[in-house]
């Protein structure tokens, strides 16, 4: 079971559920948006904006789940694999352990969590950075003025989920 | 051979100081835009501070375009390798537009074939729409508008830099759009499926996402 699965499954939900709203507000279907609704008594013109807008919103934060997913699963495995390789003989090698682990925590994901897993291509490698890089671009605030500027690549929900698999399954991961 | 034609806009003539400025690096571009077909026009305009900035457009005979913003030091001596580094940027990036204008033109000769027989018939517009991407600045591409009775998508292209792919044009319905993707060989059309993620593009797959949109 690929564990990025159930977050582009909930994606693809809640944009069918944006999709079956518009139909609705397009076609004005009677008894369907009541007073409860934040479409109530706009404009068409209006609820078909912000359906878009929200449309947009999604597929950005996909990629901030998937991402924070695919960051967990790597620095769980790198703390597996130094669990298996580092020996517990002593309380030295404990403490040594549990200080390696801690470490792990604070690895820089574009710099030096992805770049230990040389078995995966170079260009897979490239690509999930370029997708941290979008991840740091939407987490930080995309729309405010401090943040620098938007990263110079376009993702594409789908293909994110695909790339971050392929990189999770050429490293072992999944 | 490198670049030829390098010329500067009316109102940054109107400068001395930053024409002789932009004159005095024209041999950094020759440098770094190795492309007897490109075309090089410095503008001025001023920021929200009144300050000056100064506006390098590149285009060829390709249809490939930049457009990038400097600050005027950003042309002096003791910046040449960032300048250097910026136009070859630049140049990567134009070429990388022509040559993407250029398969979305194929695209487009594509579904123009798949749609002329297509039952009811189609109405189609092609017209320019301008984006924006981070290595490339402003540039246009075309778009198409694909007409039946009264209802009407429009193909639309959203990005050539895109992670995992060399471009992406979506089509765009009244309630829905579907995603297509060029990877390098081909286009593709982006599925929801999760295990194949994209289908290859052809007139069969167009056409039902066509009638879906349109319906």
């Amino acid at each position: 079971m690929n564990p990025l699965d159930e977050i582009l499954q909930s994606y693809n939900t809640t944009r069918d559920a944006l999709r079956m709203a518009q139909r609705v507000v397009q076609q004005n279907i009677p008894g369907a948006i009541t007073d409860r609704h934040s479409f109530f008594g706009q404009t068409v013109q209006e609820n078909e904006s912000r359906l878009q807008t929200a449309q947009e919103e999604l597929d950005t934060t996909v990629v901030l789940s998937l991402v924070a997913a695919f960051e967990r699963l790597l620095r769980n495995h790198v703390m597996q694999e130094l669990d298996q390789q580092l020996t517990c003989a002593n309380e030295v090698h404990r403490g040594i352990r549990t200080q390696v682990n801690h470490d792990v925590e604070f690895w820089r994901i574009a710099d030096d969590l992805v770049a230990v897993f040389v078995t995966v291509s170079a260009n897979v490698r490239g690509q999930a950075r370029q997708m941290v890089e979008f991840r740091d671009w939407v987490a930080h605030g995309k729309r405010w003025k401090s943040v620098p500027e938007a990263p110079s690549t376009n993702v594409i929900p789908v293909y994110a989920h695909r790339i971050l698999s392929d990189f999770l399954r050429s490293a072992g991961v999944i | 051979m490198d670049i030829q034609n390098i010329a500067v806009s009316d109102s940054l003539a109107q400068d001395d100081a930053l024409t002789e400025l932009v004159n005095s690096r024209s041999i950094v571009l020759q440098d770094e835009i190795p492309n007897a077909t490109a075309k090089a026009e410095w503008d001025k305009q001023v920021d929200a501070r009144g300050r000056p900035l100064l506006i390098l457009a590149l285009r060829d005979s390709f249809a490939g375009e930049s457009t990038k913003t400097f600050a005027p030091v950003e042309l002096e001596p003791h910046y040449d390798q960032h300048l250097r580094e910026r136009l070859r940027g630049m140049h990567g990036a134009m070429l990388r537009v022509g040559q993407s204008r250029a398969r979305i033109a194929g695209l487009y000769s594509d579904i123009r074939e798949w749609l002329a027989t297509v039952q009811p018939p189609v109405l189609i517009d092609e017209y320019e729409v301008r984006l924006n991407e981070e290595l490339s600045g402003p540039y246009s591409m075309p778009a198409l508008s694909i007409r039946r009775g009264n209802r009407s998508i429009e193909v639309q292209p959203i990005a050539i830099w895109v992670v995992g792919a060399q471009g992406r044009v979506d089509i765009v319905g009244p309630t829905d759009r579907r995603i297509l993707v060029d990877d390098g060989q081909a286009w593709q059309i982006v599925t929801d499926d999760f295990q194949r993620y994209s289908l290859p593009l052809d007139a069969n797959v167009f056409r039902q996402a066509i009638n879906f949109l349109l319906a």
